[in-house]
């Protein structure tokens, strides 16, 4: 039986081509849980930010053309993401654009997307897998996503790097 | 060939299988792609084929030398790719055992 202690850190994160990666997680929940946190605002706002971080816009208009936002303030900073759902299967499937309001020429009614998230939700004897394939626009785009990742400050050292492959 | 690989020519180039298995076989030495052959237990036409996409990402060199070719990795891209991706991967961790916690709220009842 595996406990949910055991999936802390056990997201998959794995390139699958120049411009696109995919996340893979399992949840002992059901398909409809997952799918609620992801869409519902006052679900997001306890997962999606940052630990220190305050919330200053939260949207979630869950249709077909429907558009979402998430800003907020962090030390000395404002980070914002908006996009709209293009595809909407509750609870299985959600197709949705995300645009960085901090790129230049960005701003909450700029409609430029860096990626198209595809996520998908999979239930099996109480147990959903979550699937995203991250497809960004441009192989720029894909490497400022990844670096944005290098704020956690991890250091892997020459040592693992066959094991960091291994397992990749 | 000589043009500056982007990290997501790289970050390809790792997300196939067969090719982090030869990273891992050239390990820190050189080898000759027979010898890769030999370790891997796969075509020639197969090692060549995803050697040259590595040499392509930057990730591994070659060195000609009389009738062999002997390559090796680029220990130095390679960290910087592994470590972007280990990065980027911790930070995606972080949210997703936030939102676990969010589920299991929701599972129980209270949210």
């Amino acid at each position: 039986m595996t406990t949910r202690a055991d999936r802390k850190g056990s997201a998959k994160v794995a390139p699958v081509s120049e411009t696109a990666y995919e996340i893979e997680r399992k949840f002992d929940a059901s398909a409809g849980s997952v799918f609620r946190a992801l869409t519902e605002p006052e679900l997001i706002k306890r997962w999606w930010g940052y630990e220190d971080s305050e919330w200053l816009d939260c949207q979630a208009d869950l249709r077909e053309g429907g558009y979402w936002r998430n800003s907020l303030r962090g030390d000395g900073y404002v980070v914002s993401f908006h996009g709209r759902y293009r595809e909407i299967q509750r609870p299985h499937r959600l197709v949705h654009t995300e645009v960085y309001e901090g790129a230049p020429g960005g701003g909450p009614d700029v409609d430029e997307p860096l990626t198209l998230i595809t996520t998908e939700l999979v239930e099996d004897g109480g147990v959903t897998t979550l699937r995203a394939h991250v497809e960004c626009y441009a192989p720029e785009v894909m490497q400022a996503v990844f670096d944005s990742g290098m704020e956690s400050g991890l250091q892997v050292s020459y040592d693992r790097l066959e094991e960091v492959l291994a397992g990749a | 060939m000589a043009s500056t690989p982007t990290p997501g020519t790289a970050l390809a180039a790792l997300s196939d299988p067969v090719r982090r298995d030869i990273l891992a076989a050239l390990g820190p030495d050189e080898a000759t792609v027979s010898q890769l052959v030999a370790r891997l237990a796969i075509s020639q036409p197969q090692v060549s084929k995803h050697l040259a996409v590595l040499r392509e990402a930057g990730l591994v060199r070659v060195r000609p030398a009389g009738k062999w070719r002997w390559y090796s990795v680029d220990g130095a891209a390679l960290e910087q790719v592994v470590r972007w991706l280990e990065r980027f991967s911790a930070t995606v961790n972080e949210r997703l055992d936030r939102l676990d916690d969010v589920v299991a709220e929701i599972e129980e009842g209270r949210a």
